[in-house]
């Protein structure tokens, strides 16, 4: 068949594709109310696939014919938009979001006990080693800090001071907050990012922050800050460590599964690890998130007794980590 | 893969990508390198910035306070911005859709938001040492040009497809080939036909006049060359 007659043949099915493509992808962004002239395009909403397959199979016999250029490139992007259309990913509604933090987020962390395992050992076991380094032998914690922003540290946690944390006032605590959320975030998403150089970036991370916090804990405590220390840090201790901790886990998952791509290829194995291993780090932000709510809003309060912030703060550990290891057992068939 | 990895070596270096559906047809994607998506990125930075200028003035007048939102804000843009706009406003943030550019999974459906937090998580480490000097190693000696973020969140950038293209048909002469062509053939001069318009005149001359067995030394190789397209096309 020649060309010409071919495209006679099938051009009006094409631009009626055309059209059917349009309305949905319109009403399907927004959802806004069709007008009447595309009511009858609307009504061929079903036959999409039909139609799609149609042009599919033109798109191959135009090739095989060796038609011209012009008239594949019309076939073509007919598909590909056809293609977008029908194999979209569905989008993530309110419901979904909801199904996650009941179930999903806290299965996949137990799901990831392992590398939950292993990022604890490397963060917490740094956190201690350098507690202890600096309890006994306090001058180590210049090899970590120098003497100038440990004044400004120091300074922070000064009995004296009206508020904890960071020299300010009151209304400051928004600006805290500012402060928090993306210094904290960041640090938990360059841990997981850095599991792309084979998990070595993540071990450096939770190695490096884990040294930083032990150190400067020890510090505080053997210098006569403790109360003020373990009152500012308790509220919020168990979002943060915790979300350290989960950003960790994803990032060795991310490494390992470099490192132990098994049947598929590094790249593969990478991708489909990746796209699990990122919805603990929703979850992470999300303890970010609340972390920094506390540091700023509660944490800081220094007008109430340290035994009601201790309690606090254990309550938060202890709710925080019966919700990961217990939420959503039911749904995960356990 | 394995397939492709043979046909690489056999077709010429280009930025196409073909991506087989569900259907068995291969539809063909042009990715995109480092050059429009810098231009991109320098785009949807100074728009970024101009938000922040304006709410920094904004916020400004709210004292501490501001400043404390302002800091939010700051946040929320550096995480939020590409990955909203990725997912919810057709693979493409202002920047790309001024380049023309999308992002897409690389089975070529639009990118939902796992692969696009992926990718713009690890834009940390393609950032790395300073200004994307990993990601454009990552880009230059990739195949699809994607960066460190792309091969971990299965993604690739490409350029959207533009407005349908139009089959002209030049002239209404048509005049059967003097000699027997392949099919190959046959559709270059198809295409020829399709894209002379383009062309400055001189060029289209200069060009139609390479195929002798077809044209003669006519003084017109233009016209000729669109009657032989015409009858190969069978025009009615």
């Amino acid at each position: 068949m020649k060309q010409d007659q071919f495209y006679q043949q099938h051009v009006e099915e094409w631009e009626q594709f055309e059209a059917v493509l349009g309305v949905v992808s319109r009403s399907g962004s927004n959802g806004r109310a069709i007008s009447s002239d595309e009511v009858t395009a609307q009504a061929d909403f079903a036959s999409l696939p039909h139609r799609y397959r149609r042009i599919t199979r033109q798109l191959a016999i135009a090739r095989s014919r060796g038609y011209s250029f012009g008239l594949i490139a019309r076939l073509e992007t007919l598909a590909l938009r056809g293609h977008q259309l029908l194999y979209a990913r569905r989008r993530v509604m309110f419901g979904g979001v909801l199904r996650f933090f009941v179930s999903e987020f806290p299965s996949r962390f137990r799901a990831a006990w392992r590398a939950v395992v292993v990022a604890a050992f490397v963060f917490f076991g740094s956190m201690f080693l350098a507690a202890g380094l600096v309890a006994v032998h306090p001058e180590v914690i210049f090899t970590m800090l120098d003497p100038q922003s440990l004044r400004g540290i120091e300074s922070m946690y000064d009995p004296g001071a009206s508020a904890l944390g960071r020299p300010r006032d009151e209304s400051d605590d928004v600006v805290m907050f500012g402060y928090y959320i993306r210094n904290n975030t960041s640090i938990g998403f360059q841990t997981f990012s850095g599991g792309l150089v084979f998990g070595l970036g993540t071990i450096f991370f939770l190695v490096f922050n884990g040294l930083h916090i032990g150190a400067i804990g020890a510090h505080l405590v053997a210098h006569g800050f403790a109360t003020p220390f373990w009152s500012f840090v308790s509220g919020h201790s168990s979002f943060e460590l915790t979300a350290i901790l989960i950003s960790g886990t994803a990032g060795l998952q991310l490494g390992w599964r470099l490192l132990s791509p098994g049947r598929r290829t590094r790249r593969r194995a990478l991708v489909e690890e990746a796209r699990s291993s990122v919805r603990l780090i929703y979850g992470a932000g999300v303890l970010f998130f609340l972390a920094a709510t506390v540091e700023a809003f509660w944490s800081s309060i220094v007008e109430l007794v340290p035994v009601v912030k201790y309690s606090v703060g254990v309550a938060f550990w202890v709710v925080l980590w019966a919700y990961l290891l217990i939420a959503g057992r039911g749904a995960d068939g356990n | 893969m394995g397939k492709r990895n043979i046909s690489s070596a056999l077709t010429p270096l280009d930025s196409i990508v073909r991506v087989e559906t569900p259907e068995g047809v291969e539809l063909e994607l042009r990715t995109a390198g480092p050059l429009p998506r810098a231009f991109a990125w320098l785009i949807d930075i100074s728009i970024r910035g101009a938000i922040h200028l304006f709410l920094f003035a904004v916020l400004l007048t709210l004292d501490r306070l501001g400043y404390g939102l302002f800091l939010i804000t700051l946040f929320a843009l550096e995480w939020f911005y590409p990955v909203l706009f990725e997912v919810y406003f057709g693979g493409a943030t202002p920047g790309k859709r001024a380049m023309g550019l999308q992002v897409l999974h690389d089975d070529g459906t639009p990118v939902a938001l796992p692969a696009s937090t992926v990718r713009n998580l690890i834009r940390f480490v393609d950032f790395l040492p300073l200004f994307y000097t990993l990601g454009f190693f990552s880009m230059v000696l990739d195949g699809r040009f994607r960066r460190l973020g792309d091969l971990a969140g299965g993604t690739f950038v490409v350029y959207a497809p533009s407005s349908t293209p139009r089959l002209g048909r030049q002239g209404s002469m048509r005049t059967p080939p003097a000699v027997r062509l392949t099919r190959d053939e046959q559709r270059a001069v198809m295409e020829f036909a399709e894209r002379a318009p383009g062309l400055a005149r001189d060029r289209a001359t200069e060009l139609a006049s390479i195929p002798t067995p077809l044209v003669g030394h006519s003084s017109d190789p233009v016209s000729r060359l669109y009657a032989v397209a015409n009858h190969l096309a069978g025009s009615l």
